[in-house]
Formats: C-alpha cells, sequence, structure tokens
C-alpha cells in the first residue's frame, strides 16, 4: 500500500472506524511517513473546526409556515385531511363512503329505472286508444252490475277455494301477471280507479259494504228472482217468490246466480219479464269503482250465474229474435237444451269483471235508432258501437259485436273480450251456425279478425271451457298491454 | 442529533406528534420551535444563502404537517426532518441550476447563533478582534469551500461532520448504503481538506 491508500483510511480512522488490524497497520505507516502525519494532522483541524461551527440561529419560521399552510388550495388540504389518521380523517372517509354508497345504488338502480321507464312509455302508447274511450266514459254512471260481479267474486273466491284448483292457479297466475304490470297499469284509464292505494280502496270497501250490508237489512226481503240479491225497493222481481231469510252473502250481493231460482223461472216461462236493473244509488256507484280492484280485475267469479251480465244489462229474461231466431237471454244454469242450438248453462259458470267497466248500457231509445242504421246499413261510430255492446237489447249487442268485426279496432278488443261473457242465448235460430245469432258468437269471430289470434272460443262451449278461453283472452290481452305488439 | 442510532422518541415529542397528526396545528408549532434550529442550519449549509435557507425550511415544516399523518416513528423526527430538508435542498439547486443561478454563498453576512452573533458568541475569555477576525474568516473559508464540493459529498460533511449525525442516519436520510457513506465521507474529506488547505 502507498500513501494515496492510507489516505482512504483516513477518515474511518478519525472515527475509529478501521478494524484493529487496519489500524495498527495505518499506525506503522504514520510512523514512517511524515506526509501522512501532516495530512491527518491537516484533516483533523478541519475537522474539529467543522464540527465547533456554531449553529446559525434560525430565523422566525412559523408565521411564515402558517401563510403558506393557508394558501394550500382547499383540494390540497382536503387531501392531506383523506390521508391523515383515522381519527381525524374519519368525518372525510364517513363522506367518502357515504358518497360511494350513494353512486353505487344509483348506478345500481339506473338500468332498472330506465327500463321501466321504458315499459311505462309503451304502455303508455299501447293503452292510448283506451285511454281516449275511458275518457268518453268518464263521469258516466257505473252498472250496478259491476258491483254484484265484485262482490260475488270476492265471496266467491273464499268459497270455492278448494273446489277448481286448475282455474285457481290459473287465476294466480292472472293476478300474478296482473301485479307484475300494476305500476303501468296504473296510468291506464281502465285501472285509474281500481289501482288507488289498495288500503284506501279496502277501508272504503268495508265501510261501503257496512252501509251496503244496513241498506239491505233495510231492504227485506232480498229479491232473488233478479238475481242480485241487493235489490232496491224499487227493482221489479221476477215471479219467483222471494225467499226468506236471505242470508248475509247473499244481502251483500254474493248469493247471484242460483241456479234453482233461475230454472224455476223458466220453467214458469216468466222470460219477457224485464229486470230493473240495481238502483244507481251513491254507494253503489262507490263500491262499483272501488271494486274493480287489481285482483277482481282478472279474476273469473264461479258459481255466479251468468245472468249476472244480462241483469247487467238489465235484460234478465229478455226475448227477442234475429233474423227470425228466438233468442232468450239472461239464460242462468239450466236453459234448456232446444234443437236448434241453444246454450245449456248449468250451474257452475265463470263470470269476470269487464275488462272496462263502468261503460252506461244504450238507452232504449237510442237503441231502436242504431238496430234502424243497422238495417239500413249506415255507418255507425266506434265509440257507439261499444257501448252498444252493452246495449239491453240483445239483437242489438250481436249486430254490434258482428259489425265490430269490419269496423272495429284496436281499441274494441277489450270491450270485445267482455262481450264473450254475454249470456244471450236464442232458439229456434236457422243459420248455419246457430251461433250466428249469439253477440259472444260475433265478439269471437270480430277478435279473430282484429287481433289474428284464436283462443278456441266456441260459443256453445260448456262454460266451464269457454271461461277458460275467456281467460286465454284476457291473458293475451294483459301481455299485450304490458309488452306490446312485440310480444 | 449527536445521537448514534435510531431511538425511540422522547415521550413529549411522541405526544405532540400524535396530536398533530389529528390536526392540531398547536402541537405541530411545538414541533417546529423544537427542529427549526437544526432544519435552517442544515438548509444554510446546503444552500449557502440565508433567504433560501430559510424558505426552504418553511417549506420543509409544510411538507411534514400535510405528511405528519405517515409519520411511523420507525425514525427519530429530527431524522425524517433533515431527510426532508436534503430533498428539497436537491430540489433547489436543480431549480437553479436549470435556470442558471449563480450561487452565491451569503458568507459575508456574518453568521448569528443563537446567543448573537458569532462575534459575541466566541466564548475565549477575552476574544480580540483578530481572533474574531479569524474565526468569521475560517467560517467563510469553509463555507465557500462547501459549496464547491458536489451534492453528494457535501451532504454528507454537512450531516457528518457539522451536524453529527451517525453514519446509520446518514445512510437512512441519503437512502444508500453504510458503505457508500463511509466512502463518500471519505473521498468529501479530502476534497474539502485539498479545498481548505492552508486556509484553516
Amino acid at each position: 500500500m502507498d500513501c494515496a491508500d492510507y489516505k482512504r483510511w483516513f477518515s474511518p480512522y478519525v472515527d475509529k472506524l478501521l478494524k484493529p488490524q487496519e489500524h495498527a497497520q495505518l499506525a506503522d505507516h504514520l510512523k514512517n511517513c511524515t506526509r501522512c502525519q501532516t495530512d491527518l494532522a491537516s484533516l483533523q483541524q478541519m475537522l474539529q473546526v467543522l464540527r465547533t461551527m456554531e449553529q446559525p440561529a434560525s430565523p422566525e419560521l412559523l408565521s411564515g409556515i402558517h401563510k403558506k399552510l393557508l394558501r394550500e388550495p382547499w383540494w390540497e388540504r382536503a387531501a392531506h385531511r383523506f390521508f391523515a389518521p383515522w381519527p381525524s380523517s374519519l368525518p372525510l372517509h364517513s363522506l367518502a363512503l357515504a358518497t360511494t354508497t350513494l353512486l353505487v345504488v344509483v348506478v345500481a338502480g339506473l338500468p332498472h329505472m330506465f327500463q321501466e321507464t321504458k315499459q311505462s312509455t309503451r304502455l303508455i302508447v299501447a293503452s292510448r286508444p283506451m285511454e281516449k274511450q275511458a275518457e268518453r266514459f268518464r263521469g258516466d254512471a257505473i252498472t250496478t252490475g259491476s258491483f254484484g260481479k265484485t262482490q260475488t267474486s270476492l265471496e266467491q273466491e273464499k268459497q270455492d277455494g278448494d273446489k277448481q284448483p286448475l282455474r285457481l292457479a290459473s287465476v294466480a297466475r292472472h293476478k300474478e301477471a296482473f301485479e307484475a304490470q300494476s305500476t303501468p297499469l296504473e296510468q291506464h284509464p281502465i285501472g285509474r280507479e281500481a289501482f288507488k292505494d289498495k288500503s284506501t280502496l279496502s277501508r272504503q270497501q268495508d265501510q261501503l259494504r257496512a252501509d251496503v250490508e244496513r241498506e239491505a237489512d233495510n231492504k227485506q226481503p232480498v229479491q232473488l228472482a233478479s238475481n242480485i240479491s241487493v235489490s232496491s225497493p224499487e227493482s221489479t222481481s221476477s215471479s219467483t217468490e222471494p225467499k226468506a231469510p236471505a242470508s248475509k252473502t247473499e244481502k251483500l250481493g254474493y248469493g247471484i246466480g242460483n241456479a234453482e231460482t233461475s230454472n224455476d223461472r223458466r220453467m214458469n216461462g216468466v222470460i219477457a219479464e224485464q229486470a230493473t236493473p240495481l238502483q244507481e244509488t251513491g254507494n253503489y256507484k262507490q263500491l262499483a269503482t272501488l271494486s274493480a280492484s287489481v285482483e277482481d280485475h282478472l279474476a273469473p267469479v264461479n258459481g255466479r250465474d251468468e245472468a249476472v251480465s244480462a241483469n247487467t244489462n238489465g235484460s234478465e229474461g229478455h226475448v227477442s229474435t234475429v233474423d227470425g231466431a228466438r233468442i232468450s237471454e239472461g239464460g242462468g244454469a239450466g236453459t234448456p237444451h232446444t234443437k236448434s242450438g241453444s246454450i245449456e248453462q248449468n250451474g257452475e259458470s265463470v263470470n269476470f269483471l269487464p275488462l272496462v267497466p263502468g261503460i252506461t248500457p244504450l238507452p232504449d231509445e237510442q237503441s231502436s235508432v242504431l238496430l234502424e242504421k243497422f238495417r239500413l246499413k249506415e255507418k255507425i261510430g266506434v265509440s257507439v258501437l261499444h257501448q252498444a255492446l252493452k246495449a239491453n237489447q240483445l239483437t242489438l249487442r250481436a249486430y254490434t259485436a258482428r259489425e265490430l268485426e269490419s269496423q272495429g279496432n284496436e281499441s274494441s278488443i277489450p270491450y270485445l273480450i267482455d262481450a264473450l261473457s254475454d249470456q244471450s242465448s236464442h232458439v229456434g235460430a236457422d243459420y248455419i251456425d246457430p251461433g250466428m245469432a249469439t253477440t259472444r258468437y260475433w265478439a269471437n269471430e270480430s277478435l279473430k279478425k282484429l287481433t289474428k289470434q284464436d283462443f278456441h272460443f266456441v260459443w256453445n262451449d260448456p262454460p266451464e271451457k269457454r271461461n277458460q278461453a275467456i281467460l286465454r283472452w284476457r291473458e293475451w290481452y294483459m301481455q299485450k298491454l304490458k309488452f306490446g305488439d312485440s310480444h | 442529533m449527536s445521537g448514534s442510532s435510531v431511538s425511540n422518541l422522547p415521550a413529549d415529542e411522541a405526544i405532540l406528534i400524535e396530536q398533530a397528526q389529528r390536526g392540531d396545528l398547536a402541537a405541530f408549532d411545538q414541533l417546529v420551535l423544537t427542529h427549526q434550529q437544526q432544519v435552517f442550519a442544515v438548509a444554510l449549509r446546503m444552500l449557502g444563502d440565508r433567504d433560501e435557507a430559510q424558505d426552504v425550511a418553511q417549506d420543509v415544516f409544510v411538507r411534514a404537517y400535510r405528511a405528519v399523518g405517515t409519520f411511523r416513528h420507525e425514525a427519530r423526527l429530527s431524522t425524517w426532518l433533515v431527510s426532508i430538508t436534503m430533498n428539497l435542498c436537491r430540489n433547489r439547486r436543480r431549480w437553479w441550476a436549470r435556470r442558471r443561478r449563480v450561487i452565491v454563498a451569503s458568507i459575508d453576512e456574518g453568521f448569528d447563533t443563537e446567543e448573537g452573533t458569532l462575534a459575541q458568541q466566541v466564548a475565549d475569555p477575552a476574544p480580540t478582534p483578530a481572533h474574531i477576525a479569524e474565526r468569521r474568516e475560517q467560517h467563510q473559508q469553509i463555507m465557500g469551500a462547501l459549496q464547491q464540493l458536489d451534492e453528494a459529498h457535501r451532504s454528507v460533511i454537512v450531516l457528518r461532520d457539522i451536524e453529527g449525525c451517525s453514519y446509520e442516519e446518514i445512510a437512512q436520510m441519503s437512502q444508500c448504503q453504510i458503505g457508500t457513506v463511509k466512502s463518500r465521507l471519505s473521498r468529501a474529506r479530502l476534497q474539502l481538506r485539498a479545498l481548505l488547505d492552508g486556509k484553516l
């Protein structure tokens, strides 16, 4: 080693970091090298001076530091606080967590909201024709038939729960489908009344039921011959003897459709008598409106006399002829089967709440005018035709159903589906198909033409089978409302 | 900073740090008052300019306040602060270099000490004017020579021979190995001695 190498040991030598062997080796060299001794002494002197250098007094720094901290942009301060340890950063962390949660909820909910909006828009578009018609009929008196049907529907579900599991399953499907589309249907004029808050609806129904019950109690005996047990004092009963005491159910209108009563009436040849419709008292109107609830809207009413609709139209037992065919209406259970294909209707029948509730039957004087127009083959407005489907005169109803095959449009569909439940029957028709004098026959034909659909409704099928077909039509219509034509 | 190893913080300082970490500026001010002398001195040795050193020292504490939440007590606070100081001084010198600023050490301004000027502080029983002048000249020579060293060599001289840091601390502050510190220090001392040869 030479002096240059030993000079590199000077620094650790001064700091006493040399190994003992190195320290001894350097010491031996220093004994013999005066130059290295001088250099080491000089280094030690310099270091001594450096170490004894006094610390310069620091100027006042705090004010400057505070100013610089205040000049810090707010986002930098926030970032500083955010990345600080937990206690000081807790508020910011909480805020960040809340914001993130909100964002996640909003982002996760957006597609759903978008889908709902899209669906609602589609349904609004789909329901426009219905809305127009509902606007026309808004404010009209609500037929008492709605009341009877609804109440019967409610009771019938309780009574026949176990009897017809197949139909109940179908009804359950209807309910589910209807509930699934409840939101859009709220915008539909048909459901506008019915889709009121269910709790409010329930309360109002209870209240009205109590009112009706009280009213009914005051109107004993119940007029069973009219097939609607809640009848006003003014209502004209048929020849059937009053059945007293009437059960509570009957008082409330649940006992509609007593087969025995209908049979008796027919056997007595009492057909032409036209029953007076239920009085459209305020309570009845309200209840009829409220009764058009979601579930009831779709639920078939089992066991109810098919004459209900006839009663609704106020044409119980009405008899007329269509092109020579003898047509009887109000064909309740047990109508005799005639050679010309009159409809056999036993007690197991089902009725549906109308898809288009609250239609006032066409007044008789207008019905006559309309019948004349039919004969003269004059053009009749579609809205009038829809109203005529609920006319008291079954001839007019049958003509109307047939006319809608050519005159009808998409808005006619729910009216025609309702007309499938028309209970008019005929005797002695001379048609190729005796059903051609029947409203529901033409309603089905018109529906098939308008919709290009066929759910195998046969006008003279047993009621059970017909009702199944009607259910399919209604289900299809609800799906159409929900999904539009693309479905 | 004469400790030779990283030790636990003094209890009071640990409390102050904890309070500062919760955003207590008053506690942080206490820490500033404790360490501003050392930070400023290092900055002054490294930069050779009082105003720059003051500005950098303030920046050091601003940085420290912002980052005090990340301080994990793994080193002494002074070590951490000096480390920030070294980084900022390095950045400041680079900033100067980019702007071709000539660094003129303000060694002629006199050296204020904690007890007053250097002249007043020299504790000779009977400091003569000649003696005071000699010390001032020595001081100016050293500062001038220091500024001629490169960054790495100057920093090890300042930290080791002026501030009295241990090799381990210097290695921590400079983020290098102890062996590197040793070799750098050896070369830096020889260079500085060569620069000051015959002047001390």
